[in-house]
């Protein structure tokens, strides 16, 4: 379970403003827990999925405010050109192995295609492709 | 900032070796032709139309080929710049002799075009078609005009090629007395 700080900046992260020159703004930074909905997102638009490991502890927030909080974060336009899934490693540490994650943090991109089993009752995993 | 920037020219690429190829294997793996379809749509790679058209014929089964039937319809309207070529598109799938899966989904598209699709029905019409595709495009013709077929179907398909082209010219009348085409050359839309 995220942590909830790092749960109120997920969702500061997501409602925030929209980047300047976009009409049609999306999320692009979604929780483990819409992991289905930012898949149907990168598939639609054909981009990557960026999967962010994150502790479950003050380190993951601070991790995900670094990265994303608009004034030093990620470039929106190249944010524009990926979606992400943050995952907490210590929930999901077979996963996270699978994708070469040995430490409690990390970033791996997949295709949307490779991505599976997203429902709440099943563990992420993800095929062999674009990593 | 580099990292995604890094990120999105390499998926790029990746994309390219592996989603577009998959356009020219439609017995293939879905989920890859699935992706190719999303990538020719969303860069707009207007060449790959005529391998769409032949996944779109393609009975591609379960969720999976629903999905792929819906996502090609979609690429094609997109690509396809010419409006008549987009409304003939859907005339021929949604009456094709052997309907597939995505027959149903152009007819669908066909109802949103509304009166827009008339000329291209009549030129349909034209083209001698026999049996059941004449029926369809007639049915869909009266039904998109509100003007009646000028005799009942079963008279139409046992007529003669010059019969047919009689039928077609006394319905062609029809349909510029109701103000739904112009008087002019036969494919032209009508209205401004």
């Amino acid at each position: 379970m995220i942590p909830a700080i790092a749960c109120n900046l997920l969702c500061v992260v997501l409602s925030g403003p929209a980047p300047a020159d976009s009409s049609e703004a999306k999320p692009r930074i979604f929780p483990y827990t819409q992991a289905d909905q930012a898949r149907e997102l990168a598939r639609s638009e054909c981009v990557p999925l960026v999967i962010h490991f994150v502790p479950d502890n003050q380190l993951g927030a601070d991790q995900l405010r670094s990265y994303y909080q608009n004034a030093r974060g990620v470039d929106a336009d190249a944010l524009a050109k990926v979606v992400v899934i943050v995952v907490p490693t210590r929930k999901f540490r077979a996963f996270a192995r699978q994708l070469g994650i040995t430490g409690e943090g990390g970033m791996r991109t997949i295709s949307p295609y490779d991505l599976s089993a997203v429902d709440d009752s099943a563990e992420l995993t993800c095929r062999s492709g674009f990593v | 900032m580099k990292y995604y920037e890094q990120v999105s020219k390499d998926f790029e690429k990746f994309a390219k070796g592996h989603y577009v190829p998959a356009l020219r294997k439609p017995e293939g793996d879905v989920s890859l032709i699935l992706a190719g379809v999303r990538m020719a749509q969303t860069r707009g790679l207007d060449e790959h139309v005529a391998a769409l058209r032949e996944i779109i014929t393609m009975r591609h089964r379960g969720k999976e080929g629903r999905e792929l039937d819906r996502a090609c319809l979609e690429a094609l309207l997109s690509l396809i710049a010419d409006e008549t070529e987009r409304a003939t598109l859907l005339v021929q799938l949604a009456t094709r002799d052997n309907p597939v899966p995505a027959s149903s989904l152009a007819e669908q598209e066909l109802d949103a075009l509304e009166s827009a699709v008339i000329p291209v029905l009549l030129s349909e019409l034209e083209g001698h078609y026999s049996g059941q595709r004449l029926k369809r495009i007639a049915k869909l013709l009266a039904r998109h005009s509100k003007v009646p077929c000028p005799e009942p179907i079963q008279v139409w398909s046992r007529a003669d090629k010059q019969q047919q082209a009689a039928l077609v010219k006394k319905w062609r009348a029809a349909l510029v007395e109701a103000g739904l085409i112009g008087s002019g050359e036969p494919g032209f839309l009508a209205g401004g």
